[in-house]
């Protein structure tokens, strides 16, 4: 007997060879896992591009999102609520590669948030950036914005 | 280390703060040149203008010569208000005054009593470079300012300036009176003259500056065309950004069909009427809001006691009902005027910590924004 096509279910597996079994109308807020999905009809998707720790969040999202509870932004929050910066990193080349546009916009905003007030060498340590001024061109660039490292 | 191309390291650059991002300037050469970018500016703005929690929202002080940014946080027992000084570039010996705020660009005014708001320039304080606009030269003969907007035209995606001149004297007859209206745009930093100016002979303005909502700029005046013999009456005057027409409109109205007058504010997307009458204890504020027939009527918002003192028009109708506005201080203290917040549900006020400002001469609200005074790009 065929399953009606709410309750069919697909796995995804991750980098690290996690295996999620989940509804496919859950699955497919990822735009990503929708095209596979039509264009080649597999039941069992790997996603070597996110490991299991992520995947399992990002499947967590998804299934309160779609149920469109209206506990949807409190849930959210705590999803995304932890305090390592690097997680909400991974959540959101995750988001990005999955192409789910709501969490996308969510990490980005809670990112944005966790950096806002950061110093310049703060935020050069947490992107891994080099600084490329000469010190003289940094003392210009300062002085004109002095308001704004106050 | 993380994969994060530029595409995601602008988006999430969008969500930050102005603050933030003229900091960020900072961090490498490739940071600098996307936050620059007038693309990036134009996204970030638009992030700025859909945010609803007004965090963008600053209030700018001007206590001759300097200028001071409040960022102010109103949350139950939080309040805080940390002030930094912007420098603003140009020093005149006239008045300075603000005149518009839009999307993060103030237009202020140097007053010369002679034609009044003759020099304008626009300014983001964000930055210290600035745009001084071109002079009229209709002004230059013997005409002054009469009414003066800014604004921003969604169509064209400009900022523009309207300005109404007149060569009214005192004892020049009505039907001599030459009217002049000229719209400065930001793209080509200049002002041409169109046809077509306010519909009547003979207004008395409540103000030269004009009120922003919406795409529109508003005038509260009255009509005195006794030339005409018509009413004398109250109304309002709107200016059309995207079509350039003026057009009048009706003002609030007690129930025996007197006209009410007051001062222009805008109210959370809406135009909002202040109204001081010498015998009420309160300031009413009203509000133009449309019903489900998109029907446009002015109803009463709120009372705000004038127990406090007298004071300027609020500055800033904030999303939970509150009102920001700045009153007289208590006598013996530096600074001369200090900012509360209205409750208007449980009808009380509660003080902002100091600022440390003194001579506080006049105050807007603006949102911080990278856009630029000379209209680069977007």
């Amino acid at each position: 007997m065929s399953k009606s096509p709410e309750k069919k279910l697909v796995t995804l597996k991750s980098s690290d060879k996690e295996e999620f079994v989940v509804e496919e109308s859950i699955a497919v807020t990822s735009e990503t896992i929708k095209n596979i999905i039509e264009d080649c009809g597999l039941e069992l998707i790997p996603l070597p591009n996110v490991d299991g720790k992520t995947l399992a969040k990002v499947i967590e999202y998804c299934t309160k999102h779609s149920t469109g509870s209206n506990d949807d932004s409190k849930f959210d929050d705590e999803c995304l609520d932890t305090k390592q910066l690097s997680v909400l990193v991974d959540m959101l080349l995750a988001a990005n590669y999955l192409n789910i546009k709501s969490l996308f916009e969510k990490v980005c905003t809670k990112i944005a948030d966790r950096i806002k007030d950061m110093s310049v060498e703060e935020v050069r340590e947490v992107f891994k950036i080099e600084n490329d001024f000469t010190p003289e061109e940094e003392k210009k660039i300062r002085d004109e914005h002095a308001w704004a490292h106050e | 280390m993380w994969d994060l191309n530029d595409e995601i390291i602008e988006e999430i650059l969008a969500r930050l703060p102005a603050k933030s991002l003229v900091r960020f300037n900072l961090v490498c050469k490739q940071w600098r040149y996307l936050i620059s970018d007038p693309n990036f500016v134009r996204k970030h703005l638009n992030h700025v203008l859909v945010d609803e929690s007004n965090n963008h929202h600053k209030l700018i002080v001007h206590s001759s010569p300097h200028f001071y940014s409040i960022d102010y946080h109103c949350e139950e027992s939080l309040d805080s208000s940390t002030s930094t000084k912007r420098d603003f570039p140009l020093q005149s010996t006239n008045g300075l005054y603000f005149l518009g705020s839009c999307n993060g660009l103030l237009l202020l005014g140097f007053y010369d009593k002679t034609y009044l708001y003759n020099a304008l320039v626009l300014w983001n304080p964000s930055f210290t470079d600035y745009n001084l606009l071109p002079e009229s030269s209709f002004i230059s003969t013997s005409g002054s300012v009469r009414l003066l907007g800014f604004g921003y035209d969604s169509s064209t995606k400009d900022y523009k300036v309207v300005r109404v001149i007149t060569n009214s004297r005192y004892g020049k007859p009505m039907r001599d009176v030459e009217q002049k209206v000229e719209i400065y745009t930001l793209k080509t930093n200049s002002w041409k003259t169109i046809q077509g100016g306010i519909p009547f002979g003979n207004v008395s303005i409540e103000a030269v500056q004009g009120t922003l909502v919406n795409g529109s700029i508003y005038w509260i005046v009255t009509n005195a065309d006794f030339v005409d013999k018509e009413e004398f009456d109250n109304l309002i005057l709107a200016f059309d950004l995207i079509d350039e027409k003026f057009r009048s409109m009706g003002v609030p109205r007690y129930d025996d069909g007197e006209s009410v007058w007051g001062s222009l504010v805008e109210v959370r997307g809406c135009l909002g009427l202040y109204q001081t009458l010498y015998q009420s204890p309160d300031v009413m504020i009203w509000i133009l809001m449309e019903d489900e027939n998109r029907n446009k009527c002015w109803t009463k918002l709120m009372k705000i006691p004038k127990d406090f003192g007298m004071y300027s028009r609020p500055a800033f109708f904030m999303k939970n009902d509150e009102v920001l506005l700045s009153i007289m201080s208590d006598e013996c203290r530096k600074e001369n005027k200090k900012l509360v917040v209205y409750n208007p549900r449980n009808m009380t006020f509660h003080n902002l910590p100091a600022c440390g400002i003194s001579d506080w001469w006049e105050e807007t609200i603006y949102v911080e924004t990278l856009v630029s005074p000379n209209g680069v790009g977007g």
